[in-house]
This record gives C-alpha cells, sequence and structure tokens, in this order.
C-alpha cells in the first residue's frame, strides 16, 4: 500500500485519525481539532447531508417509513452481517446477519436515534466501590467519578443541545446526578400518550418527569424548534430540530482543519506494536491506501471497534480486547385505549420518563433481589409513551390475523383493524432500557467463517444475560403493566424481552435487544484488568485511544448517547493535552425544588459552546498550538 | 402528458409539483403517476393476477360490498408499487429510496421525495441481488396461483381467489403479497402505490407532514375519535360526549372481541419491531 501523500514527517502538524462520525468520533474530532490537530474522520458509510458546516444541513432522510424499512443509512446485513450465539464452544450461530446493527451514516447511531440524554448516575461510575460484586459477573468501578464527567455532562448538553426540566426531576435522579446547571432549553410539548402513562405512574406511586431530550423546544444553535412530525425514533429528523453527533462534527470542520471521508473502510490499524501509525483503508472506488497519523481514534460503536482492534492484532496484554460486552434490554408493556385516539405517533417518540426502576433501593427490590440469590438488580429508566408507524402497525395485524382467523388470514377484517388502529393510533407504549452486567464471556471476537463484503471476517457476538437481567425483567414487569392498567388502559401487556438459551424470549428474538453497544475496549487504572488506560488509550499503544461506548466499564441505567458525549470529550482532552474543562455560557442558578423555572432567561443566555479550546496549551505535551485561533465561534444562539 | 392524467395522482392542485414534472424525464413521470399504464416488469397478465389477489388481500369498494367508500390495494395502485419495486433499476437512480426531506404535501416548496437517491456501489450490489429474487418469487408465485387456479388466477371467482390465497401451499407467496400490499397501499406515494393517498385518507394518517409538522397543541391534546364511516365495528361515543371507555369487549367484532388476548397475542410482534433507539 502506498502512503498517503500529505504527511511529511515529525515536523508537521500533529494528524489524527478518528475512525467513525457518531457522536463519539464526532466529538473527538471536534476536541482535537481546537486543539490544533490535522483530523481526518473516516466513516464506512454514506454521507446523506450537504453543507455539514452549516447548522441545518440539506438532508436525504424525510418521513418515509417504507425507506427505513428498507434499511437506508444502515449498515445492510448481507454487506456486513454479524453473527450471534450464547455462549463459547457453540460452533454454530443462533443469528447471521443484523445482530444489533447500528446505523451506518455520517452521524452513526445520531442520525436516527431518540435522542433522549438522560446522565449515568454517580453509582454507575462507583458500581463496585458503591454497590459491591455480583457473583459471575465484573462489576467494577469506572477510573473516574461521575463529578470528574459532570462538567463534561454540561458541556454535551448545550453542545448539542438538551431540552429538560431540572424542577421536574424526582429527587433521588437529582441526587445520584446531581446538576448546578439547568438545561439549555425548557422541555418541549409532552405528547398526550406520555401523560396518559405518566399520570399512571403517578397512581402507582412513581415519579414521572419530562424526559430530558436533545429535541429543540425553541430555536437553539441556529436550528429550528422541532416540528413534531412524528417520525422521529428510527427516522432521520428532517429539520435538524434533533441534535446529533453533526454538532460536534460541524465544529470540527469549521476549524478548515478537518477532512471527512464518508464511504471509507477502515481495514486495519497500521502499528508497530507500541506506537499506532496510520490507518489502512478502502475508499469508495475500492482502493486500498494508508493513511499516516500520530494518533488513531476508535469510534466505530463497541461492536465494530473491537472487530478493528482484532483485525489489526492490537496488543491486548490483559487478554480483555472485546470482552466484557454490555447491551441494554428493552423490556416492553403496552396498553390500548378504546376510549380516545390517543394519538402517539405525533411527538417525539416519547416524552415522559420514570427513574424508579433505576434505583437499587426502589421498594421492594433488594429483598426480591436476595431472593434470587444476588445482592441487588437494577433495571433502568422507563420511556412512557411510545407507539407503532403505519406500515410497521399494519404488518402486525398481518401476523395476528394468521392467528385469530387462520380460515382466511386477510379482507376486510384486515382494513376494520387498520381503521380501529388499536396497535398505532390506540397504543401507548413504555419500555424499560435496563442496566446489563458485565461479564468478562460476554464478548465480541472475529467469526471464523462468515466474512463481509470486503472478505474480511465478520464480528461475531457471544452473549447471554445474567441472572441480574433476568431478575430484575421479572420484578419490574409486572410493575409495568401495572402503571400501564393504572394510566386507564383498556388492555395491558408487559413481555419479557430477555432471552437466554434455555429460557427463549416470547419474542421469538434470540439475539439481544437494543442498539446500545457498551464495552470490549474498557477503560480502568489498572492494566491488568482493562484494555485502555483512565482516558481510553490503550494500554502499551497510547497513540490508539477508543472514543465511544466501548470504553464504558458499567452499562449504566439509561440511554448512553450522553455519557459518550461527555467521555469522549473529557478524554480527547487528554489526548491532546488540553487543561482545565470546558468553557461554558453563563446559566442563571437552578430554581429551588417546586420553583418556577426560568426558561426565558435560559434560553437567552445560551450561547455556542465551541470556545471550548480557547486558552489551550500544550499539545502532544510538547508543542504550544495556536489555540485562540482554533476557538470556533458560530453565530450566537438565539 | 396531460393534467388530466394527474388528477388521479396525489397532488392535485400543486403547481409547483406540476412545474417539478415538466422538468423530469418523461418516463419517470409516466412509471410514477400516469394511469393506466405499461407495466415495466409485470405483463399484462401478471399485472391482472397481482391486482386480483392484493385486492382480496386489502379489499375496495369493487371488492367487498361493506368496503364502500374504503378505497383498498386496487384504488391505492399496489400492482404499480409491486412493478416498480421489481422494475427498480430501469431507472437511474433506481427507485429504492426516495429522497428528502420531505414531498411538497405539507408545506415542503418542492417535492424532494420524487428524486431518488443514487445508490453506493455496495448498496447497488445489494438492491440488484434483492430485486433478482423478489423477480423470481413473483414469477413463480404468479404462475403457482395460476394454476391452482385452473389457468387464470384473475378470472377466478372471488371465493375460489381466497379459498387459494388462505391454502397452506401459497402461504409463502401470500405472506409476500401482503407485506407489499401494506407497503403499497401506505408507503409514501413516490414509490408507486398509495394513490390519491388513498391508504392514509382511508386511515386517517396524514402521512408525511414534514416540513409543517404538527403544532404543540396538537401533541398534547385529547383528540375527538370520529369512527370511520362505515366501519362494522362499534366505536366509543366521540370526545365531548362522556368520554367512557367502550368496556363491553364482547360487542366488538373478532379479533377485537377479547382486547386482552388481541393485545397479549401482539406483545412479541410489538416489542420484536421496536428494537430501541
Amino acid at each position: 500500500m502506498r502512503p498517503f501523500p500529505c504527511s511529511r514527517g515529525a515536523a508537521a502538524v500533529p494528524r489524527a485519525i478518528v475512525v467513525g462520525s457518531g457522536p463519539g468520533g464526532a466529538t473527538a474530532a471536534m476536541v482535537l481539532a481546537q486543539a490544533g490537530f490535522d483530523v481526518t474522520v473516516l466513516e464506512k458509510g454514506r454521507n446523506h447531508f450537504t453543507d455539514l458546516e452549516t447548522p441545518t444541513p440539506r438532508t436525504l432522510y424525510s418521513n418515509d417509513e417504507l425507506k427505513m424499512i428498507r434499511g437506508f443509512g444502515q449498515t445492510l446485513p448481507e454487506l456486513e452481517p454479524r453473527t450471534f450465539r450464547f455462549r463459547d464452544g457453540q460452533d454454530e450461530p443462533v443469528a447471521v446477519g443484523d445482530v444489533n446493527t447500528i446505523p451506518g451514516a455520517v452521524g452513526g447511531g445520531t442520525t436516527l436515534w431518540d435522542a433522549k440524554v438522560p446522565r449515568y448516575w454517580d453509582i454507575d461510575f462507583k458500581k463496585r466501590s458503591l454497590l459491591g460484586p455480583v457473583p459471575d459477573a465484573d462489576v467494577v468501578d469506572w477510573p473516574f467519578a461521575y463529578e470528574d464527567l459532570a462538567p463534561y455532562y454540561d458541556a454535551a448538553e448545550e453542545l448539542i443541545g438538551a431540552a429538560g426540566d431540572v424542577s421536574a426531576l424526582p429527587a433521588f435522579t437529582r441526587q445520584h446526578a446531581p446538576r448546578t446547571r439547568p438545561f439549555p432549553m425548557p422541555p418541549g410539548a409532552q405528547m398526550r400518550s406520555s401523560l396518559l402513562l405518566a399520570d399512571g405512574a403517578r397512581r402507582v406511586g412513581l415519579h414521572p418527569y419530562p424526559f430530558m431530550e436533545a429535541v429543540n423546544s425553541v430555536p437553539y444553535d441556529g436550528r429550528p424548534p422541532c416540528i413534531h412530525c412524528g417520525h422521529c425514533s428510527f427516522f432521520g429528523c428532517p429539520i435538524h430540530d434533533r441534535g446529533s453527533a453533526l454538532v460536534p462534527l460541524r465544529r470540527a470542520l469549521q476549524t478548515g482543519r478537518v477532512e471527512l471521508l464518508a464511504e471509507t473502510t477502515a481495514l486495519r490499524v497500521v502499528h508497530d506494536g507500541s506506537r499506532a501509525t496510520g490507518v489502512a483503508v478502502e475508499r469508495p472506488d475500492g482502493r486500498r491506501r494508508t493513511l499516516p497519523a500520530n494518533l488513531v481514534v476508535l469510534a466505530a460503536g463497541a461492536v465494530d471497534t473491537v472487530r478493528l482492534a482484532l483485525l489489526s492484532a492490537l496488543p491486548d496484554r490483559s487478554g480483555l480486547i472485546g470482552r466484557g460486552l454490555m447491551l441494554h434490554w428493552m423490556s416492553h408493556a403496552y396498553g390500548i385505549y378504546l376510549s380516545e385516539r390517543i394519538h402517539a405517533d405525533i411527538g417525539r417518540n416519547n416524552t415522559q420518563a420514570i427513574d424508579d426502576f433505576a434505583d437499587p433501593d426502589f421498594e421492594g427490590a433488594r429483598e426480591a433481589a436476595r431472593e434470587t440469590g444476588l445482592p441487588y438488580f437494577r433495571g433502568g429508566v422507563v420511556e412512557l409513551g411510545g407507539t407503532s408507524q403505519v406500515i410497521q402497525e399494519a404488518l402486525q395485524y398481518v401476523d395476528l390475523l394468521e392467528l385469530f382467523e387462520p380460515e382466511k388470514p386477510f379482507g376486510v377484517r384486515f382494513k376494520e383493524l387498520m381503521r380501529l388502529s388499536a396497535l398505532r393510533d390506540r397504543l401507548a407504549g413504555s419500555q424499560m432500557i435496563a442496566e446489563d452486567l458485565a461479564q468478562t464471556t460476554n464478548c465480541v471476537d472475529l467469526d471464523p467463517r462468515v466474512r463481509d463484503r470486503l472478505g474480511l471476517p465478520a464480528a461475531r457476538i457471544t452473549y447471554s444475560p445474567h441472572a441480574h437481567e433476568l431478575a430484575a425483567q421479572d420484578f419490574y414487569l409486572p410493575r409495568l403493566k401495572e402503571l400501564i392498567e393504572e394510566a386507564g388502559a383498556d388492555a395491558a401487556g408487559a413481555i419479557q424481552s430477555v432471552s437466554t438459551e434455555q429460557r427463549p424470549s416470547p419474542t421469538g428474538q434470540l439475539t439481544p435487544t437494543g442498539s446500545h453497544l457498551m464495552g470490549g475496549m474498557r477503560c480502568g487504572e489498572d492494566r491488568a484488568t482493562s484494555v485502555t488506560d483512565s482516558h481510553g488509550r490503550l494500554w502499551g499503544m497510547e497513540s490508539l485511544c477508543v472514543a465511544d461506548a466501548g470504553v464504558f466499564p458499567t452499562s449504566g441505567a439509561h440511554n448512553p448517547t450522553l455519557t459518550i458525549v461527555a467521555t469522549a470529550w473529557r478524554n480527547a482532552r487528554a489526548w491532546a493535552g488540553v487543561e482545565g474543562i470546558p468553557a461554558l455560557a453563563p446559566a442563571p442558578p437552578l430554581p429551588s425544588e417546586g420553583g418556577d423555572a426560568p426558561w426565558a432567561l435560559v434560553a437567552g443566555g445560551a450561547v455556542a459552546v465551541a470556545a471550548a479550546a480557547a486558552g489551550v496549551g500544550a499539545v502532544l505535551g510538547h508543542r504550544s498550538r495556536r489555540a485562540d485561533a482554533t476557538a470556533t465561534q458560530d453565530e450566537p444562539h438565539p | 402528458m396531460t393534467t388530466v392524467r394527474l388528477t388521479r395522482g396525489c397532488f392535485v392542485g400543486s403547481v409547483g409539483f406540476l412545474l417539478l414534472l415538466q422538468r423530469l424525464p418523461r418516463p419517470l413521470v409516466e412509471a410514477a403517476f400516469a394511469a393506466p399504464q405499461p407495466f415495466r416488469f409485470l405483463d399484462e397478465h401478471q399485472a391482472a393476477v397481482v391486482t386480483e389477489a392484493t385486492a382480496r388481500l386489502i379489499p375496495g369498494p369493487r371488492d367487498e360490498p361493506s368496503e364502500v367508500g374504503h378505497p383498498g390495494a386496487r384504488e391505492a395502485g399496489v400492482v404499480h408499487y409491486v412493478d416498480l419495486m421489481l422494475s427498480a433499476f430501469e431507472d437511474d437512480p433506481p427507485r429504492i429510496y426516495a429522497g428528502g426531506a420531505w414531498s411538497d404535501r405539507h408545506g415542503g416548496p418542492e417535492n424532494l421525495m420524487a428524486r431518488f437517491v443514487p445508490l453506493s456501489r455496495a448498496e447497488e450490489q445489494a438492491w440488484r441481488a434483492r430485486i433478482r429474487k423478489l423477480q423470481r418469487r413473483y414469477v413463480r408465485g404468479i404462475a403457482a396461483l395460476d394454476r391452482a387456479a385452473g389457468a387464470d388466477f384473475a378470472a377466478a371467482s372471488p371465493q375460489k381467489r381466497d379459498g387459494i390465497l388462505a391454502s397452506k401451499r401459497h402461504a409463502a407467496f401470500r405472506r409476500l403479497l401482503f407485506e407489499h400490499a401494506v407497503e403499497g397501499m401506505y408507503a409514501v406515494p413516490e414509490y408507486g402505490g398509495n394513490r390519491g393517498l388513498a391508504g392514509w385518507t382511508e386511515i386517517g394518517h396524514a402521512g408525511d407532514v414534514a416540513p409543517l409538522g404538527w403544532p404543540a397543541e396538537r401533541v398534547t391534546e385529547p383528540q375527538p375519535d370520529p369512527a370511520p364511516p362505515g366501519s362494522k365495528l362499534p366505536f366509543p361515543a366521540a370526545v365531548g360526549d362522556e368520554r367512557k371507555p367502550v368496556r363491553k369487549l364482547q360487542s366488538l367484532a373478532p379479533p377485537l372481541a377479547d382486547l386482552q388476548a388481541f393485545l397479549d397475542a401482539a406483545l412479541p410482534l410489538l416489542a420484536r419491531s421496536r428494537r430501541g433507539a
């Protein structure tokens, strides 16, 4: 392979290659570019945007359900399959193809995400210290604490634009994820379905609150407020009211030091065993070349980052690369309303949540855990109020008619079901995003037989849930159902989603649910028990860093993206030698509990955060860079 | 091309769209919106079989007495959706992914969905293989329906067509047809189906509402619940007249006679289709 012609040796500006343009990669690219690096961002997927340096690029994403069903902006499984098995020694894969695939496109998972941005809790970062070990699980502490990440949470919320109401958060959420700043925006319009389920939650003694979302409720950062088009989760936002990795990517591109190469697949990291020197890539025309770099950042999502590490034979002194894969379990409950059309397909997928089930001290949880031989368990945040899209709904009736009307599973009955719309316009769903304990036996490695379109071995996921996940689900599912009954639904039901070899899920889906992929490149303070150091640098190869959820030592009990951004931000500043914490716009003091939120003040005071690099000093420990010039000031916020 | 033909389409009254149509290549416009039209992959007979089969799956006024006023697969042009899908690569860009960020139906100044997205080399390779496979399944499936009907499925009586479609022997092809009929009913009309927005109008669905969207009140407020005209199901009273839940479930037509059993059966499907995000 021919070296890329743009590097001229050690005297040049430091060059970084970031593999992946999702939230972690885009944030790392932003920090590095603002610190003076020349950065190349590699994205294997396509770029469905133009004018990425503007807040509202033109986009090809749209309110088109068929396009999403056909896999637009996603990794097509026949091109890049993954395999799944329950355990080591199971030679035949249980599934081949789409196994927890996340979108493969510029913007990564945030192109299609639901944009919920809760923080992890203090107990997530000090899990072993505060909650203790669990038999047969790998419960550890992070190498940093909630307080260390808090300034980056603030910065991440300001960067991508979070809408929420601190005064509405339950006391235990504020205690476990303490805040010193309000959300940059007030919550948006609350969905009818979410409010109904929130009422039910209150009736059973739970504590619903408007779920914090990276969706504009007011104009913010040059992007318009949400239009409630109802094509949210799994759809690309047509007007960019939904924040995404495009925001840090824009800041990165605006430095003039960042090159984005879409449809460019990283084949392997080039290294000499102790130093990463570049990345071998395949360009869209099929040509292969090697791009040189002083710093290589892996941010391809936990599974693909591990796959690339293994394809590159990166040093693995602890033998833990790929181990400790975690996947949030999505446990579902639903209610059907005959009294009204609750139109949960208008809005932002869901707008209320409860944190009660994420609390290991939830009433009865400790006792229930002990009965199953566990010291404790946790469920997770519960989203309240989603429903199906219309084609999805219709296909459910196609299935159901085969059950209910086997003699003639089509015809007028189908049309009556569509007109009644019990499974869309009258449906309110809820899902618990439950914590998954790390186990070293749950891992990503290379499949010995299945290969991708380029002939490279596919990622193989070996995964079985821990008793913790099953016990938590068994405990919380009836409570989810009760919540929905109390919300006035005419029928309520909950379903087990956790699937084991012995106890397959009644959904018929054996592969784990969810697109939240964590672990495999665990960070830690001890090189014997972690893959990367306390700032996500590969032990033994400091020029190789990880900027996605692969570094997470625990999975948390909340949606991970804000933590990905905050962690990547914190770590990338260390890689670039940037000191201090990100500069933030002045914010009013937090309202006292139950007080009025000063939203007008907040919205008026929001200012771009891009000056984070101002006052920055050393780069790579020895080179003083033009820090002032790296500060990118966007147009002021409205 | 005449504007008379367009009145059968879904963009009536949009001057902007008419201007756009004039700029588009003629074959593209005709393929999408003109009716009747030549089929591109299906021959006349195959098209008739697909039309008559999907009209049994999703019947309209000409197919079932109860569906007067309720368009079905025939009226929504499902056969054109199927034909355009099977001949997707006769257009450049191929008709796989409609464009974005919006159509001109709800405030978009221009129908950007009408311009399909060019595929990458890898996507094209994958989609050509997918379409080839579908083409084979259709040719075989249609021939099998014809054999079951004696010679011509399209000419068989509705009862006979129902019997064939309901038989185990044809379950796999019926399933494929039904999935595509659903897509042809409820997908954005740029894919060739959902003509005159028949599929959406029939169920009171607004479809692709961007960039106009919904006002905040519409997100939050309870909405009246008018029963679709002609519905055989006993619908609850509209919001405003004592909104008490209809709990006399026995009076609902099956399969909703037992709503709980219906939901219980639906749970795996609901959970499976939502992978979480």
